[in-house]
């Protein structure tokens, strides 16, 4: 039962900020060096994105191209779980279960729907409006351009915005999955 | 001939150089904006203590010449607090005055 009233609240989150979704510009970035692709997510985005320059050395990326609101709207459809709870010293810890492989798509949602991998996420919340992504396999902006590994610090001037796109960039569980950790 | 887009730098002794320009960085701070491109913390925190309202001061001798991308706002350095704590596993003290960064205690 807590599970269920959890994960109810994960899915109202994500429907409580749809009308917001349909304003976004879709992204479009091509393959190349991963450090300039970053900044250029961050540009486009809007966000402040912080790495070492060590950490995407020789590292490229196939680049990534689609709308969030096309990766919003396919993660709704397919009943995206996303759990949230706060933490007692107001951290917000959100752990989201992945899906493997592709739930089907099309068109500009491929690119995103096809990275799906199995993964968990954590990002705390640090200072005012920003994301801190760092510590497993696949956090931070370079797992939306295909490159793992990369912990980053992200900003920017709307946190259920910045969660949402690092979410759904993630790929969204298949119906029938619950958020885990909860 | 330097023309739009453009930089020259000029050393003695060495001829003169004329990179494109970092426009978007070198404006950046006219947006309240710290930009960096593979920055050395070194002048990170140079910069930082050039437009900050805190003094930036990095103990950690260690983590001088790594270098640093991206952006964040110059009146709140708490994401790259939060970026150095993370990613760096420094300590960070701050105060009204300053944010200090040390080598983390070994346990």
């Amino acid at each position: 039962m807590r599970v269920a009233a959890i994960v109810a609240i994960g899915l109202s989150m994500i429907g409580s900020t749809r009308a917001e979704d349909a304003t976004r510009r879709p992204i479009q970035i091509g393959p190349q060096d991963l450090r300039p692709a970053l900044q250029t997510y961050a540009r486009l985005e809007r966000l402040h994105v912080l790495f070492l320059s060590e950490d995407v050395q020789n590292r490229k990326t196939e680049g990534v191209s689609g709308t969030v609101t096309n990766a919003e709207s396919l993660a709704a459809r397919h009943a995206c779980s996303i759990g949230q709870r706060r933490g007692s010293r107001g951290i917000a810890n959100i752990q989201i279960q992945t899906g493997a492989g592709r739930v089907g798509a099309v068109g500009a949602q491929q690119q995103y729907v096809s990275r799906i991998s199995r993964g968990r996420l954590r990002a705390r919340e640090v200072g005012r409006r920003c994301l801190l992504a760092a510590g497993a396999r696949g956090d931070g902006p370079g797992h939306l351009l295909g490159t793992h590994d990369v912990p980053a610090c992200i900003c920017g001037s709307d946190i259920r915005r910045m969660q949402q796109l690092l979410d759904h960039t993630r790929g969204c569980a298949p119906a029938g999955h619950e958020a885990m950790g909860l | 001939m330097v023309s739009g887009g453009e930089q020259a730098v000029a050393a003695a002794g060495a001829p003169t150089h004329v990179p494109p320009a970092k426009v978007a960085a070198a404006i950046a701070w006219t947006e309240g904006q710290l930009v960096f491109d593979s920055t050395s913390l070194k002048e990170v925190a140079a910069e930082f203590n050039r437009v900050g309202l805190r003094r930036l001061v990095l103990e950690d001798s260690s983590i001088l010449n790594l270098h640093m991308s991206g952006s964040f706002p110059a009146h709140d350095p708490s994401s790259l607090i939060a970026f150095l704590r993370a990613r760096l596993g420094v300590t960070v003290e701050e105060t009204n005055q300053e944010v200090r960064v040390r080598r983390a205690a070994k346990n």
